[in-house]
């Protein structure tokens, strides 16, 4: 008899019967993720009408890295800035900048990018490491599922289910500047009925030593130190109803680089509630999602004197049902309500709020057992007001705020597979990105110089479509394939913090607008190889253009905006990995090319030359037992300090970790 | 493709008991073809049993919400009668079974019997598995199907197209799931929705 080898797998049998998505039964079934964050079914990440990479939790464990930012630097098509060891900016196929408004990222659906100036603070996610399960990245725009602002992309972080998962685990590292960081997560389980999961971490850091540009410098660095806790309940009400609560808060000061180029002190406060019911019925996977987002940040002083308090509350409800019609549709419709208010600061005494409606749905056709296409569109009615005092000789009245938007988004795509080994993708998206509340008004600043600083209800959304083609190709034994894709993205009425000057007796004001437009065209290549379960290694290409098409008030980045030239045109990631029995030994490369950032000139900014740059991180981990593992990461490796953007040099990293998993 | 090893797990909805002796004979026939498959002639050599596949077929029984989740899960394993060579191979597959743990809490426990013997049997079975050759004799299992409520599953999709199973489970470059939805709702089986989703239908 013939019986080929291969290693008994166990899954993973859980006495909590009764689904709503269990990842990790789907993973170890088809051998690959399975996800939701394309059009909100469920379905293999390989099935996907769209661009995505999944990051594993064994590909975070071996990165070596010590925040979200740090993980996703590894992977192709993001780009990630790293302004000081605890603040850094994500973007998707170029875009970046200081508070990259244009990624939406959500922890289990709950969003954690703040509206209050439209960006995600990626130090105060209530979220450790080890509690994640996967990380999404969608690339290209992507709002008829997740609503406005997910133009770039959506990175969607999820973590273990605790009715599926016992996660228990304590984390100690220590390292170069003078960081320290620990974190733990428990998972207790009552019967069959509900279940708990508390996680905790922190973080102390002296941050880089390298000097801040003078024109950057909001003063002296801070200590960056973190807080945070989650709390998370489940449910289980019947078989196949499970209700769950989930409660966070988290605290940090860190420095940070502002949209106008500097580097301030800022301290943030957020705390979140939610409540989620999930039911897999006979009328589909219906879910019922309501949340509220705290945020305060306290931003230092800056060159114009005035310290900024913002305040801002975001409160969600939405609900969803996808079910099947026949054998060959699925569909999905969902309703969604969106209340985001903030107090206006420095100037006190007003508050800026919007209210949105949305309405979306997908459908996703199976045309033949080697074709499907798939169909998402959503509609955002946005109501945007003001209350309260205003400004003296303000250009604007309360009465200039009663604005409506209305934006469609769709997503269309096909994915046809020809053959097992081949996959070729065709999408097509639009998304809307709607200004912040600062952007709106919520930011005023009137300077003793004769100028004020304002947001402004003129600011309307900015449109994005993108238009890609991809190809992913399986070689050999499972764990090896090529990607390739080429895109097209045309980008309208891009928002600007400072779009239009308006002078008149009393001041000057510098207006957040819309400033032009900007097109990208590129290729993505990848290659990646798993063998004999031990070695690992991938390289990926990613070429790009743009070109800016702004206002004459705008050109040459002088209007903190340019991204023709600050998005390297060719950048090359390489992965090498190696984990015989004990040993896990793990090297990443990048190669940006030179490009250019912008800095400010006390009169806007300007482009500062960047060199290209090769970077290397590593990681080498020693299983001491199947639940201790003791390892040391190193991030810039190779140079001591390093000139990667235009704000400080980053520094070389290097600290030791101690994991235990009970 | 890894696997040439054809199986059929028919899956009855109540089940009904085996006689013990009958049983002790099928237990002492299957060790004793066991220990004759060690000298196995050239054409059982030819036959290869993917653990993969074997696993993700019983994995995929844990989304059967119309199966007991604990307890012990009956399974045949179905070869043709008229194919006397895949009784190896059934044999083998039924060895595999038996020590790969069940879906959810379960325990399985695998049976070996000819398209003939189906017909035959007044045991209790909750699977079935169809070896290669078997789906010639789709008429003769799906009367057993239907008058059982008792599922169906392959890795050979053929049986697809001669409709005898409701899921089709192959481990190549990628894991292949098929579901036959029709037969599915024909003999009382319901999976979750979930799992309806991701897997492709028929």
């Amino acid at each position: 008899m013939c019986l080929l080898a291969a290693p008994l797998l166990t899954f993973a049998s859980s006495p909590l019967h009764g689904q709503s998505i269990d990842y990790g039964v789907l993973e170890q079934l088809f051998r690959e993720p399975v996800t939701t964050s394309v059009d909100g079914s469920p379905r293999r990440a390989s099935d996907a009408p769209a661009d995505m990479e999944i990051i594993t939790a064994e590909d975070i464990r071996r990165s070596g890295a010590k925040d979200i930012p740090g993980v996703l630097r590894h992977v192709a098509g993001i780009d990630v800035l790293r302004w000081s060891d605890s603040d850094a900016d994500v973007g998707v196929r170029g875009y970046d900048q200081p508070f990259s408004p244009r990624l939406l990222v959500l922890v289990d659906g709950r969003q954690v990018y703040a509206d209050h100036y439209g960006y995600t603070p990626w130090s105060t996610l209530p979220v450790e490491l080890t509690e994640i399960r996967q990380i999404e990245i969608v690339k290209g725009p992507n709002s008829a599922l997740f609503g406005f602002n997910a133009v770039s992309g959506v990175i969607n972080i999820i973590s273990f289910n605790p009715l599926y998962d016992d996660v228990n685990a304590i984390s100690l590292s220590g390292g170069t500047q003078n960081s320290a960081e620990g974190s733990a997560v428990g998972t207790y389980k009552w019967r069959d009925r509900a279940v708990v999961r508390v996680a905790m971490g922190g973080r102390s850091s002296g941050d880089y030593t390298t000097p801040v540009p003078v024109l950057e410098s909001g003063g002296p660095r801070q200590e960056d130190n973190y807080a945070r806790t989650d709390f998370n309940a489940v449910v289980r009400l019947r078989p196949h109803v499970h209700i769950g609560i989930e409660a966070t808060h988290s605290t940090a000061h860190l420095n940070e680089m502002d949209p106008a180029y500097v580097l301030q002190k800022v301290r943030y406060g957020t705390e979140s509630i939610k409540g989620q019911l999930t039911a897999e019925e006979h009328y589909g996977l219906l879910q019922a999602t309501i949340y509220t987002n705290w945020l305060r940040t306290r931003n230092s002083p800056g060159v114009l004197g005035q310290p900024l308090y913002f305040n801002n509350r975001v409160t969600v409800a939405q609900v969803q049902d996808i079910f099947r019609l026949g054998t060959n549709h699925t569909l999905r419709a969902a309703i969604e309500y969106r209340n985001n208010t903030e107090r206006t600061t420095p100037f006190t005494g007003g508050r800026v709020y919007d209210n949105l409606f949305a309405a979306s749905g997908m459908w996703r056709w199976k045309i033949a057992s080697s074709l499907e296409f798939t169909n998402a569109v959503r509609i955002d009615n946005l109501w945007l007001g003001r209350s309260g005092l205003i400004p003296p000789a303000y250009l604007f009245s309360n009465a200039d705020w009663s604005r409506t938007f209305t934006e469609p988004s769709f997503n269309s795509g096909a994915v046809w597979r020809p053959n097992e080994q081949n996959a070729i993708r065709f999408m097509i998206g639009r998304g809307a990105q709607f200004p912040s509340l600062a952007d709106e008004g919520g930011f005023v600043e009137t300077t003793n110089i004769g100028l004020t600083l304002s947001g402004a209800p003129t600011a309307k959304p900015s449109d994005i479509t993108n238009y890609e083609v991809g190809w992913d190709h399986a070689i050999g034994p499972p764990g090896t394939f090529v990607h390739a894709s080429a895109f097209h993205q045309h980008n309208d009425d891009l928002l600007s913090i400072e779009a239009a000057t308006v002078v008149t007796p009393q001041t000057t004001f510098a207006l957040t607008g819309n400033t032009g437009n900007s097109d990208a065209n590129g290729l993505e290549l990848g290659f990646h190889e798993t063998f004999s379960g031990k070695y690992r290694w991938g390289v990926n290409y990613r070429a790009e253009h743009i070109t800016d098409h702004l206002s004459p008030a705008a050109q040459n980045g002088s209007a903190y905006l340019d991204y023709q030239h600050t998005t390297p045109r060719h950048v090359i990631k390489a992965n090498l990995g190696w984990a015989p029995k004990e040993w896990e030994i793990d090297s990443y490369l990048q190669f940006n090319s030179a490009t250019q950032g912008l800095m400010p000139n006390g009169n806007g900014t300007m482009l500062t030359p960047i060199a290209s740059y090769v970077s290397v991180d590593a990681r080498l981990g020693y299983n001491l037992s199947d639940r201790i593992t003791w390892s040391v990461s190193a991030q810039n490796l190779t140079r001591a300090t390093q000139h990667q953007t235009s704000g400080p040099d980053v520094q070389r990293s290097v600290f030791g970790t101690l994991s235990i998993h009970f | 493709m890894q696997s040439s090893f054809h199986f059929g797990f028919l899956i009855r909805q109540g089940g009904y008991r085996l006689p013990s002796k009958l049983y002790r004979c099928l237990i002492l026939s299957i060790s004793v073809l066991a220990s004759q498959c060690v000298t196995v002639p050239p054409a059982c050599a030819a036959d290869k049993i993917s653990v993969d596949t074997l696993q993700a077929a019983v994995h995929s029984l844990g989304f059967l919400e119309t199966l007991p989740k604990d307890g012990t899960i009956n399974a045949g394993v179905i070869y043709a009668a008229d194919m006397p060579s895949t009784e190896t191979s059934a044999e083998e597959a039924a060895r595999v079974l038996n020590s790969t743990p069940g879906p959810n809490s379960s325990r399985l426990r695998a049976i070996v019997l000819s398209t003939d013997g189906l017909s035959q049997f007044r045991g209790r079975l909750d699977v079935i598995f169809l070896m290669p050759g078997s789906s010639g004799h789709a008429d003769q299992i799906l009367n057993v199907m239907h008058a059982h409520q008792l599922v169906s599953i392959s890795d050979d999709p053929a049986c697809l197209d001669r409709n005898c199973c409701v899921l089709m489970v192959h481990s190549g470059q990628r894991m292949e799931i098929v579901l036959n939805t029709a037969l599915a709702n024909s003999v009382g089986a319901r999976f979750s929705l979930v799992f309806t989703m991701v897997v492709k239908r028929k």
